[in-house]
């Protein structure tokens, strides 16, 4: 308990310093913030921009600044976006909803075939099927996930006509939404699971050589029940780190493949945010990123601390 | 009755330096009910001749002879049928207790195991039963003590709980391969105690494996002296200690810090090329010309059995 409550003092922490960073950043950037903010693009009076100054507080001192940049936070009032002319928050989590919709299948898919094939085949070593699905995955892992999507893009929707070339739907219904989301829910389940499938590999061909895995043996379990049983739990605690400090990297790759599927989903927000320097949507995306990053590794402390009694009792 | 008759076992490694001889034609009767303590130095095949009865050599290991228990050959075994007897007839304590157990288990759940494996016994009930075993080795608090983990007890407390989860499906041979190794004195107290406990109530044989005379002395009945992958000597243990046979043993017993603490000149031979003839010839006080070319065999003398020209 005392370790939880000091991990969850650490995080918030955490969560303290990156919105603090997000306050500095633009404010140290140069050019006039109003400007940034507007867009390049955008032409206003020198009296419209005193005017929008005002009404965002950016006449006041720095310190007030930042009371009230936190004062906004804890509203949940992440700002305005004048691109879309819409409330930020709002704006986010309309594309964000997709975007996990994509994700959150993955990352879950990805972590259990890839753990489970992995641990098989570090444990059946030397077979054929297992030098086969290693060459596979191996060949997913080092290709970049943008890539994949333009070869499956280009197979599956182009080529055979399989699955629909963009979007999140056409017409809305479950069945239409899953049409669309396979393939790149799949280039995503792929890309994850062959992370977790080298990790899990590695973990099993190391942990298959102590002593307990002899002992397990030696008190008349057989063959995979040693490693279902006895290896599994511990080879898989460094998957579960891997999942949580990937997460980050994770959503940028859905990133890519959300761009590359024309899929209108947190990806191509921040893509286009980017384009058109709409601070903004960029600011309140990396917040909301930074604090899923941070959940994901709080639930991986929580995962690892009720998996190793070493972590939970100490 | 013997439950357990190795049969001129030899078993080596290829190793990238050449065919490593670990044991060396080893044969042993081991007798219903009685104590067997096989000692030598470290590196002498001990645990080889453990690992070889219970299956659980690595990859690189060639195994030639008969191993039988029960009148099966275990060598001849599937390891699907090897699996019914680990743990069931045949148990086996490691000596490095920390590492033989799972971190991530629990001390009940590892004990309980052998039970609901070979006894298809519902999880709760095994693992009263462990609670059960852990209060008749003398645990203070058996039921706190299984719901904790391995990283929370010393070795020697993480040797009596291995101790506890290979006798629990009550196996007809227990092998110790150097149960008390790294412990104090104290502790040593305790993991005989908690032997003799098994040796009483489940009239269990024991294969004690130790380089160790102390802890042989107090447990064994018969006592087997293991040099270079052979055995040289066999006596029963009272025989033994009032005048050992075989030149190494002499030697052996002299090294002791309580018997003289006089080494054995030269080292252990390498098991890669080991001498011609006599393996322990280099070394013995008594060598004769003979001992460089012929390799001796066992003979009985009376109950005991020697390896030595000496007594042919």
């Amino acid at each position: 308990m005392k370790t939880f409550r000091k991990k969850a003092v650490r995080y918030c922490l955490a969560v303290f310093i990156i919105a603090s960073l997000n306050f500095i950043i633009p404010r140290a950037m140069p050019g006039d913030p109003v400007v940034n903010l507007l867009g390049e693009d955008f032409s206003v009076s020198q009296d419209a921009i005193e005017e929008l100054k005002a009404e965002l507080g950016l006449d006041k001192p720095l310190p007030v600044q930042y009371l009230n940049y936190w004062r906004d936070i804890l509203r949940f009032d992440l700002g305005y976006s004048y691109h879309y002319y819409m409330n930020v928050l709002e704006l986010i989590i309309s594309k964000m909803k997709w975007t996990l919709l994509l994700v959150a299948p993955a990352i879950i898919l990805g972590a259990v075939i890839g753990a489970f094939l992995g641990s098989l085949s570090g444990w059946y070593k030397n077979t054929f099927k297992n030098r086969l699905s290693t060459s596979l995955f191996l060949a997913v892992y080092s290709t970049p996930p943008y890539f994949l999507s333009l070869i499956f893009l280009y197979l599956f929707s182009f080529k055979l006509d399989l699955f629909p070339l963009k979007g999140f739907y056409a017409t809305g219904g479950l069945m239409d939404i899953m049409h669309h989301l396979f393939l790149p829910a799949l280039v995503l389940t792929l890309f994850i699971a062959s992370r977790n499938y080298m990790i899990m590999r590695a973990s099993v061909l190391q942990e298959k050589g102590r002593l307990y895995v002899e002992y397990a043996r030696a008190k008349g379990l057989l063959g995979r029940a040693v490693l279902f049983r006895h290896i599994f739990k511990n080879a898989s605690l460094p998957v579960i780190t891997l999942v949580a400090l990937d997460f980050g990297f994770i959503l940028s790759g859905a990133l890519f493949v959300e761009i590359i599927f024309s899929m209108n989903g947190m990806g191509t927000l921040i893509y286009d945010a980017l384009m058109s320097r709409d601070y903004p949507v960029l600011q309140g995306a990396f917040l909301i990123i930074t604090l899923m990053v941070i959940t994901a590794n709080s639930i991986a402390d929580l995962l690892y601390s009720i998996l190793d009694p070493r972590v939970r009792l100490k | 009755m013997s439950c357990l008759h190795i049969k001129n076992l030899k078993v080596s490694f290829s190793t990238p330096l050449g065919l490593l001889k670990a044991v060396d034609g080893v044969s042993l009767d081991h007798v219903d009910g009685e104590t067997l303590a096989l000692v030598g130095e470290t590196g002498c095949g001990k645990s080889v001749i453990a690992r070889s009865v219970m299956g659980i050599l690595p990859d690189n290991a060639v195994l030639e002879g008969e191993i039988y228990y029960e009148e099966q050959n275990l060598l001849k075994m599937s390891e699907g049928e090897l699996a019914v007897i680990r743990g069931k007839e045949i148990g086996i304590v490691f000596q490095n207790p920390s590492l033989a157990l799972n971190p991530v288990h629990s001390i009940g759940r590892q004990i309980a195991e052998p039970l609901i494996v070979h006894d298809r016994m519902k999880k709760k009930e095994a693992l009263l039963r462990a609670v059960k075993l852990l209060e008749k080795m003398r645990f203070e608090e058996a039921e706190k003590h299984s719901r904790m983990f391995p990283f929370q007890f010393s070795g020697g407390m993480n040797q009596r709980v291995l101790i506890a989860a290979s006798v629990v499906a009550d196996p007809k041979l227990l092998i110790a391969d150097e149960p008390t190794k790294g412990l104090d004195a104290a502790l040593k107290a305790r993991i005989v105690e908690e032997l003799e406990i098994v040796k009483r109530f489940n009239g269990t044989s024991i294969l004690l494996i130790t380089h160790d005379f102390d802890l042989a002395e107090k447990l064994s009945d018969r006592i087997a002296i293991m040099y270079a992958g052979e055995i040289l000597e066999i006596s029963p243990l009272k025989d033994f200690f009032s005048q050992q046979m075989h030149p190494y043993s002499q030697a052996l017993l002299k090294s002791l810090p309580d018997r003289g603490f006089v080494p054995i000149p030269g080292a252990s031979p390498s098991m890669l090329n080991p001498p011609e003839g006599c393996k322990f010839h280099p070394r013995c006080p008594f060598m004769r010309e003979i001992c460089t070319r012929r390799r001796p065999s066992l003979v009985k003398i009376g109950g005991r059995e020697v390896r030595c020209v000496i007594y042919t």
